[in-house]
């Protein structure tokens, strides 16, 4: 994929060289780099089946739930950004399903938004094609107060200090 | 009021730099329009007819003297030296330029206010009564909580691109004087047989296109497990609301198309499968919110005093005022006073900036420096000692705010309307003045309590469906018509008002006003006031009345 901010080890960098690719039907792409469509992937046999799924819906959530630990990655789609469906979905998979693979946001995805996927679970995020992913990199960190807790602060805000 | 500490003066500066450099990028061109529309919509920041409006956040409605000073300032230099008190108890100022918002935000944090989501489709500005922590029915302060909800849904990364707008009010009295039951969660604070607080959780009210009152969702919630369950709710809210439709994206529809039944079993299973301790609420927790509102301190005043009852003997105008606009206090010797901002001397909700900076200096001057925004569009002074109320009602007569009409006919609520709103189908304000004006002082006491609200277009900004007599702006044929609904009311009883008939044009307006309350007159029973009289008898005799041509 292109344009792809990934977090490890708590920093935030751009990867120009980012291996994913999404599976096309006449291309041959290794499963250990390719992201299927969860439909297509649960037609898969076992041994063939990729190492990255891509979530659409709201719905193939439960499809997918079974399947986390032969995973390594999950493509969340923002379809559009206004659409905050995914931040939820993103919050299940980690903290109900406890997915530990990286967690992705593909589509609509912009640099006013990433701290607030980051927040959710997401681990990496695959810039809108258009937007500058080095500009974008400036929105991974948001603010530094946070009142509520979140899939990567667990903890709200007067659990996490001392406030008097 | 609530204190700052440095945590929450951090948030706030950082999201006005944050929002500084968003404004930045839109005006280089790197943010399109529809990109930038929900950052500013998540700053308060709206596009009307004529400007930009900033709606500033008045959380549960508590200002001090000072930041009501620095309102003032706001309108003189950003604005045309006044601003407009809404339903939800924020202000809103019509005229500001874009270029000088981020400068006019970092103003209001120095201040310790803020607009954040006071628009989008976000948790907003968390409402309750004005008399809380004053109220003499109240089983504890429902500022409290407000703030402690304030605090978790305030950029709650999670729930920022909903649906829907989502509107949370918390009542701890009696009587509801939050209109609680028309918001998207309601929440009814009261102690059990031992003392302990719970929560009864209200879910789907609304009004707009398609108005309902809330129904229960739970009727016992323990107050620890507050946060957790609205969490709950808003997962399932963000997860199954409709996002294809504009109107119905609420979550009234939600709830009304699963079913309560359905509804609430979601939130359970939700609910369920959230570790509890995360967000569970604690005794220090509670305490330490409580310590930052500061309580006021109070004198041991007496209820006698003859010079007091001197002056209500003799001055007509302060007894009247005293009668109307004076509520009892949960301390002896205390008074709440309501600052009415209503026609003939205002235009609902609007106010000055000479006069915010008089109700600051009587505020300070015979209160504790506190101010009330109401949700009917009135300030409150919440606490004045008795023996202070003439000296109060003459510096405020002294501001042009010295009105005697607390929930009287001409105590409206009454949106922009066409004057600034780019949705309106109709005026609000000439035609609510109108209406007021046909009708003198005496009149109006003698018609007693009753709540008359007129909305501009069905998205029912003034909350006419919950209203007594209620108004709702549409234009038909070139000129503008209001259909009037009668039998609405707040409190925790609910009810929409039902349409009285075909919608009457704005000339005829006053005189159909007049005609209604002919029939109260006619039909009412001694001190039995308007609601009451329209529940017993009907809407048939002001059917009848008001349109005889129908008959038969
Ligand atoms: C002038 C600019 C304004 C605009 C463009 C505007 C727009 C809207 C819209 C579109 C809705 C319907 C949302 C929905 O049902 O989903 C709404 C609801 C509401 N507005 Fe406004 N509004 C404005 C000013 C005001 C003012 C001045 C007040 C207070 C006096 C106010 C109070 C409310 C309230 C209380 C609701 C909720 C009604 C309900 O329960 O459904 N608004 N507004
Ligand atoms: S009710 Fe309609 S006209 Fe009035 S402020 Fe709301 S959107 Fe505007």
């Amino acid at each position: 994929m292109k344009n792809v901010i990934i977090i490890s080890d708590g920093e935030a960098r751009v990867d120009l060289n980012d291996s994913w690719q999404f599976g096309q039907e006449d291309e041959q792409i290794d499963r250990s780099v390719r992201v299927d469509e969860i439909s297509t992937w649960l037609e898969h046999s076992a041994s063939g089946r990729s190492q990255g799924v891509l979530i659409q819906k709201e719905e193939e959530l439960e499809l997918i739930a079974p399947h986390l630990a032969n995973i390594t990655m999950i493509a969340l789609t923002f379809k559009d950004f206004k659409d905050g469906r995914a931040y939820s979905l993103a919050y299940l998979l980690r903290t109900r399903f406890h997915f530990k693979g990286d967690l992705r946001a593909v589509g609509d995805v912009m640099r006013d938004q990433l701290s607030l996927m980051r927040q959710c679970g997401f681990t990496s995020f695959a810039i809108k094609e258009g937007k500058e992913p080095f500009d974008a990199l400036k929105g991974i960190k948001g603010l530094s107060v946070t009142y509520s807790g979140s899939v990567s602060n667990p903890a709200p805000l007067f659990k996490r200090v001392r406030r008097y | 009021m609530y204190q700052y500490d440095d945590y929450d003066r951090a948030l706030v500066a950082e999201r006005v730099e944050q929002f500084r450099d968003q404004v930045t990028r839109y005006q280089n061109g790197q943010l399109s329009e529809d990109e930038f529309l929900p950052l500013r919509l998540q700053n308060g920041l709206y596009l009307q007819k004529h400007a930009y409006m900033l709606r500033v956040a008045i959380p549960y409605g508590v200002l001090s003297a000072k930041q009501l000073r620095a309102l003032a300032q706001v309108s003189d230099t950003f604005d045309k030296g006044y601003g407009h008190f809404t339903t939800r108890q924020n202000i809103q100022f019509n005229w500001v330029k874009l270029p000088e918002v981020p400068d006019l935000l970092a103003f209001l944090a120095e201040h310790d206010m803020h607009a954040i989501q006071t628009s989008g489709n976000v948790v907003r500005n968390v409402t309750t009564e004005a008399f809380a922590g004053v109220a003499e029915d109240e089983v504890y302060d429902p500022r409290i909580f407000a703030e402690i909800i304030r605090q978790w849904s305030t950029i709650n990364p999670e729930f920022l691109f909903l649906p829907r707008k989502f509107k949370i009010a918390v009542s701890a009295s009696e009587e509801d004087r939050a209109a609680v039951r028309i918001h998207d969660v309601g929440l009814y604070l009261f102690r059990d047989s031992d003392g302990e607080l719970y929560f009864k959780v209200m879910v789907g009210g609304g009004l707009g296109r398609t108005p309902f009152i809330s129904q229960t969702l739970n009727e016992k919630l323990p107050w620890r497990d507050l946060l957790t369950y609205l969490e709950a709710v808003l997962r399932v809210f963000n997860r199954y609301g409709r996002r294809d439709s504009k109107y119905k994206a609420r979550i009234k529809i939600l709830v009304n198309t699963l079913g309560i039944d359905t509804f609430k079993s979601e939130v359970e299973q939700e609910f369920q499968q959230i570790p509890k301790d995360i967000n569970g609420l604690t005794d220090n927790e509670l305490s330490r919110i409580a310590s930052q509102f500061l309580p006021a301190v109070y004198e041991t005043l007496g209820e006698t005093d003859l010079e007091f009852a001197t002056h209500l003997q003799n001055n007509e105008a302060f007894s009247d005022w005293y009668d109307l606009n004076v509520r009892s206090h949960k301390v002896s010797g205390y008074r709440s006073v309501v600052i009415s901002t209503k026609f003939p001397n205002n235009i609902p909700g609007d106010v000055t900036s000479v006069q915010i900076r008089g109700i600051a200096d009587i505020a300070e001057r015979f209160g504790f420096g506190e101010i009330r925004v109401t949700h009917e569009q009135n300030l409150v002074l919440p606490d004045i000692p008795k023996s202070s109320l003439f000296q109060v009602w003459g510096a405020l007569n002294h501001i042009g705010l010295g009105l005697a009409n607390h929930a009287l006919l001409s105590d409206m609520i009454v949106c922009p309307g066409a004057s600034y709103c780019n949705l309106a189908t109709a005026h609000s304000f000439p035609v609510a003045e109108q209406v007021v004006n046909a009708f003198t002082l005496e009149e109006q006491q003698d018609i007693g309590p009753v709540s008359m609200n007129l909305s501009g277009c069905i998205n029912s900004c003034a909350h006419h469906h919950i209203a007594n007599i209620g108004m709702l702006g549409l234009n038909k044929s070139k000129t503008d018509h209001y259909q009037i609904t009668l039998g609405g009311c707040q409190g925790t009883d609910s009810r929409l008002g039902k349409v009285l008939g075909p919608a009457i044009a704005e000339s005829d307006l006053p005189e159909a006003i007049r005609t209604i309350m002919d029939v109260y007159r006619k039909y009412r029973e001694v001190d039995e006031t308007f609601i009451q009289t329209v529940d017993r008898m009907g809407l048939e005799p002001f059917k009848e009345a008001l349109y005889p041509e129908a008959k038969g």
